[in-house]
């Protein structure tokens, strides 16, 4: 069982580690053979980068009780090094994923491993950041189905996991991306999004605009 | 007619006192019901001492020992589910097993998470139990901001005006932090567990074999059925793997394996028994006399064993046939006798016989006295079998066989009888007639002095774990699915006792201090304890209590509370800037759910006719849960309850007895090293045992045959038995207590020989030849067995092996010259 959470959350985690926004009007588009050279394009170009870094605005929507939690932070994203999630406010916690595993870190400074790095959870985490950041659209397709629309700036990008036990606790997930992820929209199995924004995107080591602007 | 020191019984008396004691002792068999036990763990002596931890061990065992496992691999996912599905398909319904598991209930998880939600004032781990103890309201709270605001969380937040501390969510996350979940490397996908090893990916089917099915191997037996069809699934689809695991493939590999080959030895050595019969008798008469002996006293000895233990395992018939060696032994004698055209074969033979029965009867009747089932249906069987064959040789063959006789007159047989093939003892007897006195001496102390170096170097020590070896596909799947479990359940574990199920958890729960303490100094990395998850009723009140005192900020009972209708006015300030803060309007929610909704687990219920009853472990719980207690409560056992708790990933250091030490209700078990320990100390016990019967017969021989003539017959079996067990020393192998049952073999048949000797002095042919036909025919039947792969088998044919040779080689010594 908590395997499967942590299989879920790892879902999440890899989602928002490419990407961000929302449209649900997306999933009346299927991911065709036309378009797919096209989403790996535009997913290349946003995670085109080194390292990323920027902040964060959570909302979580709970409809039953009509009460919206917003949370912020910063985020760290290295493809070398891992990542670093840190959430401030209203309090403090922190998320890290390293080649040694999970860990997290909570408001009293404690920390705790989530996963350690034999875990095949953690594995098949690697596996799929892997995926994400080569853009390689055939890994994804094997675990999600995919939606795809273009954009005037960017794309949006819908997720529905194939596993019916997934889809239980994460019915989909919304991504909109400009020149960088900017949401990401997660609904779970009981229909409660959580919408996470990103601000003051940076990135280091871009590869493909040097290119693009080098190309005569 | 003469019977033996003057008593006489007419044929006709003895056909019909044969008859009698037959029809009593078979009709005693008959007046119970038959049952074969073929269960290998029920033949395991007690591993404890105390007899209900003993009994809540092999419950435990029951329970695990019908348990497979089938990991279906392919690098493909999709083909090792396919075929894991077919494989759930073929064998779902099977009568053979009692369930299959494939799939994993959707709902397991949400099932789960109402069920810890439901019970989440009681079911807390000691984290949050030790925040409400110590009124840590801060710590409370922020876990559950935590749980609120950060991300990636999946906690549900659709119950927070019921429950703002979010503690479902955290009895969810103690119960899967105590599970066997936490360590395993399966994951789920598409409603089935998966793991992933070397670029293949392995899908996992269970299941619990029926209660009835046979731990013995057979054509038609589930784990045959189940290898053919894996098997054929491997054929159909290219690139498949498979890895076995569990206790019924191995009972079923080593059964087979011993089956197949002690067919084949025994095979061979009836055919050459028959053939030798066949060579000194020149008639089949004698041969079928000797098969309906056999026949008789096995049947009868079964009968007896049914009506004393009300059962008889397979084990005991295996190694209780000495019935045989002797049955063949005391035919044998007769026929030779006949033969050689003694006219009363009886009056003959009838003291040495005698002699022989009673002290072979005495050794069997002293291991009655051993503490071990397995062996007192052995002595039981073989004291009835023997006293069978005795019978039918001493009044049977006498009434239909000296009748009829047409020989020379006289009791005493011919010097040289013609119709015997008598060369082979000739030569035998004329180069013992050789050795002077001094030269027999000689050798009697060279012989002596040999035998005390292999003798210091014997180890007494009985090992099971020897006595099987995994074949090579077998031991590749157990280290395969020990890898994918990553469970690494120690050997030492505890088991838990209790006069009742919360005063067992309260001593679980002494023991797992112990055992947090042991994880904090790296000796266990985890264990699995059901205290862990269900807390006795003290915590679980004691939590409760607690939480008002944080909730409520004062030391009111919640029915003062209820009564003077104040519930949101008496929430603590804290916890109510709490609640406003995270957006909870009607405290009284919450407030009403805290006081009214102390849903208490224990392991006892009301049943229909208001009854107190044991819980279901099946069906009271949900289904993760379930497993997990059905594997740990052991329930009832006499007038207590009992619980295991089980070690997980230990190190070298860690010891199981020094953790329990002083822990009056908690017992370290080491199951193992327990029935090792308990089978060495039984072998002790049964050499002590024989000894004792021994010195009972040496004195009866004193009586019967005056001091040097008793020292004389009894130094063949006990040096042969000596020089058995010397040669064990020498060579190095542990004379276990399976060698030790074939030291009590040679020397319940070996002191016949002796007698016979004794009786039919030293230069007598026909005594010689009937002796000698007797050792050759033991011998091949008996110590072919050492020829056997399977250890308890081969041990105890290599015992009879040396001793019975040794034996013959010695008895003539018995006789004067």
């Amino acid at each position: 069982m908590r395997m499967f959470s942590r299989s879920v959350c790892v879902f999440i985690l890899s989602v928002l580690l490419s990407f961000g926004l929302s449209l649900a009007g997306v999933f009346d588009r299927p991911l065709s053979v036309k378009n797919r050279p096209e989403l790996e394009k535009s997913l290349a170009k946003v995670m085109d980068y080194e390292i990323a870094t920027g902040d964060f605005k959570q909302t979580k929507s709970i409809q039953k009780l009509n009460r919206n939690f917003v949370s912020t932070g910063t985020f760290r994203i290295s493809k070398k090094a891992g990542i670093i999630w840190k959430t401030q406010k209203p309090i403090f916690s922190e998320l890290a994923l390293n080649n040694g595993g999970i860990f997290e870190r909570d408001s009293s400074g404690q920390s705790h491993m989530l996963l350690p790095k034999d875990n095949p959870i953690f594995t098949d985490l690697s596996r799929n950041i892997q995926s994400f950041f080569l853009g390689k659209i055939s890994e994804l397709e094997s675990k999600f189905q995919i939606f795809y629309e273009k954009k005037s700036c960017g794309f949006v990008m819908g997720l529905v996991p194939r596993d019916g036990m997934v889809r239980m606790v994460i019915d989909n997930v919304i991504i909109e991306a400009c020149n960088n992820i900017d949401k990401v929209t997660i609904t779970d199995g009981d229909k409660t999004p959580v919408m996470l924004e990103f601000l003051n995107y940076k990135t280091v080591g871009k590869k493909l605009q040097k290119r693009e602007t080098s190309t005569p | 007619m003469k019977f033996f020191n003057g008593i006489r019984l007419s044929a006709k008396t003895g056909i019909i006192l044969w008859v009698a004691i037959h029809a009593i002792l078979i009709v005693l068999g008959l007046s119970v019901p038959w049952k074969m036990d073929s269960d290998l763990y029920s033949i395991l002596p007690d591993s404890n001492e105390i007899k209900n931890v003993s009994e809540a061990e092999k419950e435990l065992s029951s329970r695990t020992v019908r348990n497979i496992t089938v990991l279906v691999g392919h690098e493909d996912f999709e083909v090792a589910r396919s075929a894991a599905i077919l494989l759930d398909s073929m064998f779902k319904g099977d009568s053979s097993f009692e369930e299959t598991r494939l799939f994993v209930n959707e709902n397991a998880m949400n099932e789960m998470r109402e069920f810890f939600f439901k019970h989440r004032y009681t079911l807390q781990g000691k984290t949050i139990r030790e925040m409400f103890a110590k009124g840590d309201f801060e710590s409370l709270k922020n876990r559950a901001l935590q749980k609120i605001y950060g991300s990636f969380s999946m906690t549900d937040l659709n119950h927070l005006d019921e429950d703002p501390f979010l503690l479902g969510d955290a009895a969810f996350e103690n119960f899967v932090q105590n599970s066997p979940m936490s360590l395993s490397r399966f994951v789920l996908r598409d409603s089935v567990l998966y793991a992933t090893d070397s670029n293949a990916t392995y899908v996992m089917w269970n299941a619990v074999l029926s209660k009835n099915v046979s731990a013995f191997s057979s054509e038609g037996h589930i784990v045959a059925r189940m290898n053919r069809v894996l098997d054929s699934l491997k054929m159909a689809q290219p690139g498949l793997l498979v890895a076995k695991s569990g206790v019924p493939f191995h009972s079923f590999e080593s059964s087979d394996r011993a089956k197949s080959e002690i067919a084949w030895i025994s095979g061979v050595s009836i055919v050459l028994i028959l053939l030798l019969l066949l060579y000194v008798f020149r008639s089949p008469v004698p041969i079928l006399a000797t098969l309906s002996t056999i026949a008789v006293g096995i049947f009868t000895a079964l009968a007896s064993t049914w009506f004393v233990f009300g059962n008889v395992h397979v084990f005991t018939f295996v190694f209780g046939t000495s019935i045989i060696g002797v049955s063949i032994d005391y035919a044998v004698h007769f026929f030779v006798h006949r033969k050689a055209g003694v006219r009363n074969v009886r009056s003959c033979i009838i003291k040495g016989l005698l002699l022989g029965f009673l002290t072979t009867e005495l050794s069997y009747i002293a291991l009655t006295f051993a503490e071990f089932s397995l062996l007192r249906q052995m002595a039981v069987f073989s004291i009835v079998g023997l006293l069978s064959a005795f019978l039918t040789i001493t009044l049977l063959f006498h009434a239909v066989f000296e009748n009829s006789i047409v020989s020379s007159e006289g009791t005493e047989a011919q010097s040289v009888p013609a119709n015997l093939p008598t060369r082979l003892p000739a030569v035998f007897l004329n180069a013992y007639a050789k050795l002077p006195k001094w030269g027999v001496r000689l050798i009697f102390a060279l012989f002596v002095l040999a035998l005390l170096p292999g003798l210091k170097q014997l180890h007494i020590h009985t090992d099971i774990g020897n006595f099987y070896t995994m074949n090579d596909e077998i031991k590749a799947s157990e280290s395969l699915a020990s890898k994918l479990n990553n469970l690494g359940v120690a050997p030492s574990y505890f088991i838990v006792e209790g006069k009742q199920d919360h005063i067992l958890l309260e001593n679980e729960e002494l023991l797992t201090e112990r055992l947090n303490q042991a994880e904090k100094e790296g000796l266990v990395k985890s264990y699995l304890a059901v205290s862990n998850i269900i807390p006795s009723g003290r915590f679980q009140a004691g939590s409760i209590l607690d939480l008002e005192k944080l909730v409520f900020g004062i030391k009111k009972r919640w029915t003062e509370i209820l009564i003077n209708n104040e519930l949101p006015q008496m929430l603590a300030p804290n916890v109510r800037n709490y609640l406003t803060e995270i957006g909870v309007e009607n405290h009284s929610i919450f407030v009403k759910s805290l006081l009214l909704s102390q849903d208490f687990i224990d392991f006892e219920k009301i049943d229909k006719n208001d009854r107190f009853v044991d819980v279901d472990l099946k069906n009271d719980f949900p289904q993760s849960l379930s497993f997990l207690l059905q594997m740990l409560w052991i329930g009832h056992i006499g007038d207590k309850y009992y619980s295991a708790v089980l070690p997980l990933h230990v190190s070298d250091k860690f010891d199981a007895k020094k953790i329990a030490e002083g822990l009056s209700n908690v017992y370290a078990v080491n199951k193992m090293q327990n029935i090792n320990n308990a089978l060495t100390k039984i072998s002790h016990v049964s050499l002590k045992l024989v000894c004792i019967a021994y010195a009972v017969v040496f004195l009866i021989l004193v009586i019967v045959y005056k001091f040097k003539d008793a020292v004389r017959i009894i130094r063949a079996p006990v040096l042969a038995s000596l020089f058995a067990a010397s040669i064990f020393g020498y060579i190095g192998i542990d004379f276990n207590f399976f060698a030790i049952v074939g030291v009590i073999l040679t020397l319940g048949i070996g002191i016949d020989y002796a007698l016979f000797f004794k009786e039919g002095g030293r230069s007598n042919l026909t005594t010689a030849l009937a002796i000698m036909l007797s050792a050759m025919t033991t011998i091949i039947s008996f110590g072919s067995l050492a020829c056997s792969a399977f250890v308890p088998v081969h041990t105890f044919g290599l015992a009879v092996l040396f001793g019975i040779s040794c034996c013959f080689l010695i008895s003539p010594f018995s006789a004067k010259r």
